[in-house]
């Protein structure tokens, strides 16, 4: 078998090739799931909510709002709609508790408040088949469901961090009982 | 991620959702007046595709039968047809274009769902004319120029700068001449007709309209309610119609394999020119139908209902145990509940 010469050791050929080619495959996949890999959403991302919300800056709100947009059971695809709700909000005065606001550290630890959006999550916003439809078709995969404490009570917003658009915000439920 | 969608009474049917698709996709790409180019725009502006897609317009979109446009705050779209007729959407306003097919003709269905949309028809656009609609009323026109308003209640108002407009309404109309406009409120009959003294300011009218909505929510969402059901009533009469169609179609086109497997050449020309053909413009005519009703009640469901919804929860944000709050709840989800029985089985994902 031919042989490589490497500070006085000999390795088989084949096994190096085989041995580089297991570590570009590795590092391929581990690239490649990256981006499909389930996780929480940043912290900066859920800071960047609760600020947003807390400041009352509803202009940021609504850029991190997507066009199709669910409050409850309600599917709004007006700006004006999107744009009365955080209003809304904000004019009644609701404050984030940024200190529940929950980490990637804390969501790993099974008392999460940052949950994986799955194909029954439509049922914490209701239980209907239009808001089911909404989350099959507007809500992409690896979003996130969190839930914020705020001085109103306990709401659930659901958004994702992971594609082009950076921090999207697809929904508000609450407040929940 | 795998997400189950729950079947719905027209997609549980082999066959029935490519039918419809390819169905308003033929109607879409045929005919005067069944679809109008954008030709300016400014401000956000999005069409909500009848294949269930948002996306910003911009000069030349093409907007369907099955279409709609939705404007932002700062959104005005105009829109073009052949033979001169302009469409013009003002900001934060919704609206649609639809076919029906009514007195054996299919009609186009232009309708402010909410928001103003002004109209200037240069003549009378194509046989049948255009009927122009709100969520609570219908109009015909007569070669006009006017503007359709809706009001986040429920309420309509027609305003005519020239020509004439009927405007109808539970069973009842008024004509609209010159500089004459008249209020429509949901589920009733048109109110007085009244001189016109200049332009509405939308805005300021309809934020009267959801305050008086707020004075008394349960009486808005109950006349809201009247006109659902009106939706329901008329889609209750199409949809068995459609259903016994679609079944004697199935039935002769199996009828029509089996001579076409056997030869019989003739007989299957015949079957297919005297019973086939018919039988396809029938059940095309009243798809169209099922659907036109189908997307009213959804747009109202949506648009209007949701609206209330939104504002409501909004003022009882802090006390959502008030009684008050707890009585619209309460009226609201047994409204839903009749949408939901009546017309969510007979739309699409794509619908949302």
């Amino acid at each position: 078998m031919e042989t490589l010469q490497t500070n006085g050791k000999s390795f088989p050929s084949v096994h190096r090739l085989l041995g580089l080619t297991a570590c570009v495959v590795t590092v391929a996949l581990i690239l490649a799931s990256c981006a499909s890999v389930p996780r929480p959403l940043k912290p900066e991302t859920t800071a960047a909510i609760g600020n947003a919300i807390n400041a009352g800056s509803v202009d940021r709100l609504l850029a991190m709002s997507s066009r199709t947009f669910a409050f409850d059971g309600e599917v709004f695809d007006r700006s004006q709609d999107i744009s009365t709700l955080w209003n809304g909000l904000v004019q009644a005065g609701m404050k984030v508790n940024l200190a529940a606001l929950p980490s990637g550290a804390k969501s790993m630890d099974g008392q999460s408040t940052d949950q994986p959006v799955t194909s029954t999550s439509y049922k914490k916003f209701s239980d209907s088949t239009i808001t089911d439809w909404f989350f099959s078709r507007h809500v992409p995969p690896l979003s996130r469901m969190i839930t914020l404490e705020t001085n109103l009570g306990s709401f659930l917003l659901v958004a994702s961090d992971t594609g082009k658009m950076g921090t999207v915000i697809y929904g508000l439920a609450g407040p929940v009982k | 991620m795998k997400r189950v969608v729950q079947s719905s009474r027209l997609s549980a049917r082999p066959g029935v959702p490519t039918f419809v698709l390819f169905f308003l996709l033929g109607i879409a790409a045929t005919g005067f007046s069944q679809q109008a180019e954008v030709t300016y725009f400014q401000g956000t502006a999005n069409l909500k595709s009848g294949s269930g897609s948002l996306t910003p317009v911009d000069f030349g979109t093409t907007m369907n039968a099955g279409d709609s446009i939705v404007t932002g705050n700062d959104g005005v779209v105009q829109l073009d047809q052949t033979g001169g007729s302009q469409i013009t959407v003002q900001a934060n306003s919704v609206f649609t274009l639809q076919k029906r097919y009514q007195d054996s003709n299919q009609q186009t269905v232009m309708t402010t769902v909410l928001g103003a949309v002004s109209y200037r028809f240069a003549k009378l656009a194509g046989s049948p004319e255009p009927a122009i609609a709100t969520m609570s009323s219908v109009a015909g026109i007569r070669g006009t120029v006017f503007t359709v308003y809706a009001a986040s209640d429920g309420t309509s108002r027609y305003e005519v700068t020239e020509g004439m407009v009927e405007v109808s309404s539970a069973g009842q109309s008024v004509d609209l001449t010159q500089n004459q406009a008249v209020e429509v409120a949901a589920g009733a009959v048109p109110g007085k007709v009244e001189a016109l003294h200049g332009s509405l300011d939308y805005s300021k009218w309809n934020s009267q309209k959801e305050q008086d909505f707020s004075q008394n929510p349960v009486a808005a969402l109950d006349a809201v309610g009247k006109q659902m059901d009106t939706f329901i009533a008329e889609f209750d009469k199409i949809e068995p119609v459609y259903v016994r169609l679609k079944s004697e179609l199935d039935t002769n086109r199996a009828e029509l394999k089996k001579l076409f497997d056997e030869g019989k050449k003739d007989e299957v020309q015949k079957l297919n020119s005297d019973k086939i053909r018919p039988l396809e413009i029938e059940t095309t005519n009243a798809i169209l139908t099922v659907r036109y009703w189908a997307l009213s009640a959804l747009s109202l469901r949506k648009y209007v209902m949701g609206r209330m919804f939104l504002i409501n929860t909004l003022k009882h944000i802090r006390n959502l145990d008030d009684t008050n709050y707890k009585a619209f709840v309460d009226h609201f989800t047994k409204l839903d509940r009749s949408f939901r029985a009546a017309i969510v089985p007979s739309l699409v994902p794509l619908d949302i």
